[in-house]
């Protein structure tokens, strides 16, 4: 399993230095145009900053991609054993959502610590704030569902295609869900109609079934490593 | 280098309702040059695929040294199978550059060599920044090679290391291969469809023809079992009687025949009107294989 680690960790750190950089870029760049402390400077950078988080689970979804495609070809294709292989990437998840959760804190913590003002316009930055391990599970269940739509995409184009796209057509509409009630405030809305409960219970459902989506998606993950066919 | 014996018994393989695979058995003993050929779809990489544990079977066993190669690193260690590369992969381009093979390779092969990766690197004149899908389809084969080669792996599996190649690069191939046979005494499984080329190289010929195994055999004992016979029609038959005869050629009244087997009969029939000349590995693979095709 050390091998299939470390094959994995030589690409993670080149991945994660993609989104380092990207962190740097939107800082920097925010920095530069004045957009600390002054609300009527609105440009890209703002909007990356405001976004970080979903940046965030945008790579990780893609990167778990490549892990279970390219990857875990090449791997097995070197004489990986395929029960190694898949807690390699068990590792190497964990390693990616506790470096990026670390990352999203810095970023969420960053305009306090260089008393920045800097308008957190769709409450994404610190929607993690109150139960701060759910960024983590969050990541964690994206890169399941990255490596899973690549699993699939191996085996049928067509049914990889479609899982591919539906998956990005959710995290962009749960993504302008998230910046639209925030901007219009909605959600505040909604907890005052009859289905309020729901509004009110909805991240424990959501985090109930992500865990569960999760798992679930880990066994398929195990199921299709087992059975692949390296090309 | 100490390579076990690497045994299938009973391998049974099919995709969907297409068996490809039949109830095949092979033995492949340490320390010899064995190549592996067959016709476009015989099953060759599905038969290595599962040898290396990376394509699954329906059912028989694979084995080294008597322990199961499925899941068992001690036995993935002594066996590198070096794939032809593929410009696509997953139908997108193969964005895979060559130095992530040669890293990957520093990773999982336990014996690999890197100085002399780096040596060959140098002699085929490859980039390491180049992507896979960049490469010409000789390029990529020179990746092949010198993944093989370099990992010094006790069992060596190539797929098509020669697919691409020009002639001068086909014959440094062929050197190489020999050179460190000579150095190492490691097994090689070479699957190639320039056989005349390689025939030289096999100690051993493995014939795959349509998911079973015609021959695994000496190379010189098998091609010394055939003869072409040819002449009058009515003598040729007459020479051929009770020999196995493959294939039949015919223009007018001249009969050109090849046969296989009893040569105290065939030396015999020198004495007849006819002509009997060698047949090349290459000549002998059509007769076996061709299936009228080639006629």
């Amino acid at each position: 399993m050390v091998k299939s680690f470390r094959f994995l960790l030589s690409y993670s750190w080149v991945n994660l230095g993609a989104v380092f950089g990207f962190a740097a870029i939107v800082i920097v760049g925010c920095y530069i145009t004045g957009v600390p402390g002054n609300p009527n400077v609105g440009n890209l950078f703002e909007t990356y900053y405001a976004m970080f988080p979903t940046m965030i689970l945008l790579c990780l979804f893609l990167y778990a991609f490549a892990m279970c495609t390219n990857n875990l070809n090449l791997g097995l294709s070197m004489g990986a054993r395929r029960r190694d292989f898949f807690w390699a990437i068990q590792g190497n998840m964990a390693f990616y959502a506790v470096v990026c959760w670390g990352l999203q804190l810095f970023m969420s913590a960053f305009p306090a610590l260089a008393n920045w003002e800097i308008r957190d316009k769709w409450a994404l930055l610190d929607l993690f704030d109150g139960r701060v391990w759910v960024f983590p599970l969050v990541c964690m269940v994206l890169m399941v569902l990255g490596c899973l739509s690549g699993l699939v995409l191996v085996k049928s184009k067509i049914l990889g295609t479609i899982l591919v796209t539906i998956s990005i057509f959710v995290m962009i509409f749960v993504s302008a869900f998230m910046i639209l009630s925030a901007d219009t405030g909605v959600m505040n809305y909604l907890v005052e109609t009859e289905w309020g409960w729901l509004w009110t219970t909805l991240p424990r459902i959501m985090i109930a079934v992500l865990s569960a989506g999760a798992v679930g998606g880990e066994f398929l993950i195990w199921k299709v490593v087992q059975r692949y066919v390296v090309r | 280098m100490n390579a076990g014996i690497l045994k299938a018994e009973g391998l049974c393989k099919s995709y969907k309702d297409k068996e490809v695979l039949h109830n095949l058995d092979l033995t492949i003993e340490p320390g010899k040059i064995y190549g592996l050929i067959g016709r476009n779809g015989a099953g060759k990489t599905t038969l290595l695929g599962i040898l290396t544990a990376q394509n699954t079977k329906n059912s028989g066993s694979v084995t080294y040294n008597g322990q199961p190669v499925w899941e068992n690193q001690r036995a993935l260690n002594d066996i590198c199978f070096s794939r032809e590369l593929q410009a696509t992969l997953f139908s997108g381009p193969n964005n895979l550059k060559v130095k992530h093979y040669l890293k990957s390779a520093a990773i999982y092969y336990p014996n690999w060599d890197m100085d002399y990766a780096l040596r060959l690197l140098d002699e085929f004149k490859l980039e390491t920044k180049k992507k896979i899908s960049q490469l010409s389809k000789g390029q990529m084969s020179m990746v092949t090679i010198l993944i093989a080669l370099a990992s010094r792996a006790p069992i060596t599996i190539l797929d098509e290391p020669a697919a691409g190649l020009d002639v001068v690069m086909r014959e440094r191939f062929y050197q190489l291969l020999l050179e460190d046979f000579a150095q190492t005494n490691r097994t090689f499984i070479v699957s190639t469809h320039i056989i005349e080329e390689a025939a030289s190289v096999f100690e051993r010929v493995i014939i795959l023809d349509e998911g079973r195994i015609l021959e695994n055999t000496d190379t010189e004992e098998l091609i010394g079992q055939f003869r072409y016979v040819s002449g009058r029609d009515d003598v040729v038959d007459q020479v051929c009687n009770g020999l196995q005869v493959l294939s039949t050629h015919q223009m007018g009244r001249h009969k050109t025949v090849a046969v296989r087997g009893d040569m105290a009969k065939l030396e015999a029939a020198r004495e007849a009107d006819v002509d009997i000349a060698p047949m090349n590995l290459q000549n002998v693979f059509v007769s076996l294989c061709g299936h009228g095709d080639a006629q």
